[in-house]
């Protein structure tokens, strides 16, 4: 009767951590488009890789980066944002506002990262609620 | 060593940002401060500010801030009472066929939809077995006017066996003879109705001819002459398709001195589920429709002694700068079902809610838990209910600016999706929250005299500009 809990959301999703450590070395130069013509579009895509870049991330972060594209690609199901063998891609419909789409995007990076960062808080104010 | 506490953020407009920790205190910030938090590069004007406002502290008990961020984590959580607010349908028959009726009623010449003799006497036992020594019964229908005699059996019999008894009376209003208007003179007794508008829009929503319009807009004047305004609270349903002039609510509302308004957009329920199938999934249209709704309200109240709410906006305001506001279903957290509240059937089949109820009553899903006679059986539905009923638990909530102030709402999911296990942004429940609260935001925000005037009077506190919330750039 009631559903359950989204395991099969993640389990369809192929990231690998050799292809998310690609995308950490390597910034994207291009973004497929809706049409399926490849078209420079640096800036957009370049700000996501530099998102993961101007982190600093700690050694955990290949876990946080595919926590947040695993995120991104359910919140943003129309993007179909993709690690690939060259990085991060994602396509954009004709209606959609590409630097709205990258923003949100970024914020879910920052958003995953930041909880994987404090989880210690967290669970230190759980124990001294609970104990 | 001195932390941060985790904080979540949410972009109310354009490069403003409300920032808040996991107890719902909450600060305004901009784009460069979220990249400074998330870069690991706060500076010392950012620790002095944190510090200040109590985000950074040591995360040890000899922290007075910290305690004090415990307490406001357990505030909260609503904790609710004991059973003790009975949703009752003694009749599914109604005198009217409302576009948009979103309950399971039948004619009010149908046979054997009333409760039975021996089914208002079960009913009466199972709240005789209530533990509470206080109660509120909410009669809901149908109309539950059909059945007069009914409601005061029931209502004699709270008053004999409680300390203290609250009726609430959700009417149409269609009919008010001598034996009604005893009934609603008990200063126990309130009246719920439906105001869609001008008598126009009434009519063509609700009535569908002219003398049962014209009826509603005479009972309803006596009742408030009568009684007094208290005694009556109203609400308009609306379709929102139909872009009903929110000036023409406004009026309508102006000229009975109603001044809260609960605005409610058609629900997924009950003969709506068909006749308003479009509106399914769509959160935008009904977020704009409010948005501009509120803007009619402020402009109204800038030059009024007599100010509008929307109860709605109210509440989440309140929820967002202020604990302890959990009377609210979709507004609490956990949103626990069948412990302080729970609805009983024409049938006497027990219901977690009325939306579940009328899920059931659609054939979507059985939600029912028990009867009166038996108690609650059905343990496993509430259960799995109550798995989803705490937002702090949500992969999606985890991470939103809201998320304490919020709520959660299953049976809207199982109603327009027929699973609880989507991802929230993807819900309406969740689309149209969101907006809300960004626009209570946006309000709290703002220092413009005459949103400030309005948000006071709301939050119940005398007028001020100063900020209702620090700011940090």
């Amino acid at each position: 009767m009631i559903g359950v809990k989204r395991a099969s959301a993640v389990s369809v999703c192929e990231i690998r951590q050799t292809l998310a450590f690609h995308a950490l070395q390597q910034p994207i130069e291009y973004l497929r488009w809706h049409s399926g013509r490849v078209v420079p579009v640096l800036g957009a895509v370049l700000s996501i890789a530099q998102t993961i870049h101007l982190l600093e991330l700690p050694p955990h972060f290949l876990f946080v980066a595919e926590a947040a594209v695993i995120r991104a690609q359910y919140l943003f199901p129309e993007a179909e944002i993709r690690l690939t063998e060259n990085g991060v891609s994602l396509q954009a419909g004709p209606d959609t506002d590409l630097n709205e789409l990258v923003k949100q995007v970024r914020y879910t990076f920052y958003r995953e990262y930041v909880a994987h960062r404090d989880r210690h808080v967290r669970e230190l104010v759980a124990d001294t609620l609970f104990r | 060593m001195k932390h941060v506490l985790p904080l979540r953020f949410d972009e109310i407009s354009d490069g403003r940002f409300v920032v808040a920790d996991d107890t719902g205190s909450a600060f305004l910030s901009t784009r460069e401060f979220i990249e400074r938090y998330v870069g690991d590069k706060l500076d010392d004007r950012d620790e002095t500010f944190l510090d200040e406002a109590g985000f950074r502290m040591n995360l040890d008990t000899s922290d007075l801030a910290f305690t004090a961020t415990l307490k406001r984590m357990c505030a909260r959580f609503a904790n609710p009472s004991a059973l003790n607010y009975l949703i009752v349908v003694p009749s599914l028959r109604c005198d009217l066929k409302c576009s948009y009726c979103q309950v399971s009623r039948v004619d009010e010449h149908r046979m054997g939809f009333d409760w039975s003799d021996d089914q208002v006497a079960k009913v009466l036992s199972f709240i005789d077995g209530l533990t509470t020594d206080n109660i509120q019964i909410e009669f809901q229908g149908g109309e539950p006017l059909l059945r007069p005699d009914i409601l005061n059996h029931v209502m004699d019999f709270c008053r004999g066996r409680f300390d203290q008894s609250r009726f609430v009376i959700c009417t149409n209003l269609s009919r008010l003879d001598e034996a009604i208007k005893a009934l609603i003179a008990a200063p126990d007794v309130f009246i719920s109705t439906s105001l869609d508008g001008s008598k126009a829009l009434h009519q063509k929503n609700r009535t569908k001819n002219e003398g049962m319009t014209e009826a509603f807009f005479a009972n309803l004047r006596a009742v408030i002459d009568e009684f007094g305004i208290d005694k009556v609270s109203a609400l308009p349903t609306i379709d929102y398709t139909a872009s009903p002039s929110p000036e023409e609510i406004l009026d309508a509302y102006d000229a009975f001195g109603l001044r809260s308004i609960y605005l409610r957009p058609v629900n997924h329920q009950g003969f709506a589920r068909k006749a308003f199938s479009a509106l399914r999934n769509d959160a935008v249209g009904w977020s704009a429709y409010y948005e501009r709704f509120i803007d009619a309200i402020l402009k109204r109240n800038a030059d009024s002694d007599q100010l509008f709410e929307e109860f709605t906006l109210t509440l989440a305001i309140k929820r967002c700068l202020q604990t302890g506001h959990d009377t609210h279903v979709d507004f609490r957290n956990p949103s626990f079902v069948a412990t302080d509240y729970i609805v009983v059937d024409f049938d006497g089949r027990l219901y977690p809610t009325d939306e579940a109820r009328m899920l059931t009553r659609s054939g979507v899903v059985d939600l029912s838990i028990g009867d009166v006679e038996a108690g609650i059986t059905n343990q496993e539905t509430i259960d799995q209910l109550h798995s989803v009923s705490v937002n702090n638990l949500d992969p999606d909530c985890q991470h939103c600016a809201f998320q304490p102030a919020c709520g959660s709402d299953p049976i809207d999911d199982l109603s327009r999706y027929g699973r609880v296990d989507l991802p929230r942004p993807h819900t309406v429940y969740c689309r149209r929250q969101t907006a809300l609260f960004r626009l209570a935001w946006r309000l709290i925000a703002s220092n413009e005299p005459h949103i400030r005037r309005s948000v006071c009077a709301w939050l119940d506190i005398p007028y001020t500009l100063a900020p209702l919330v620090p700011a940090h750039d």
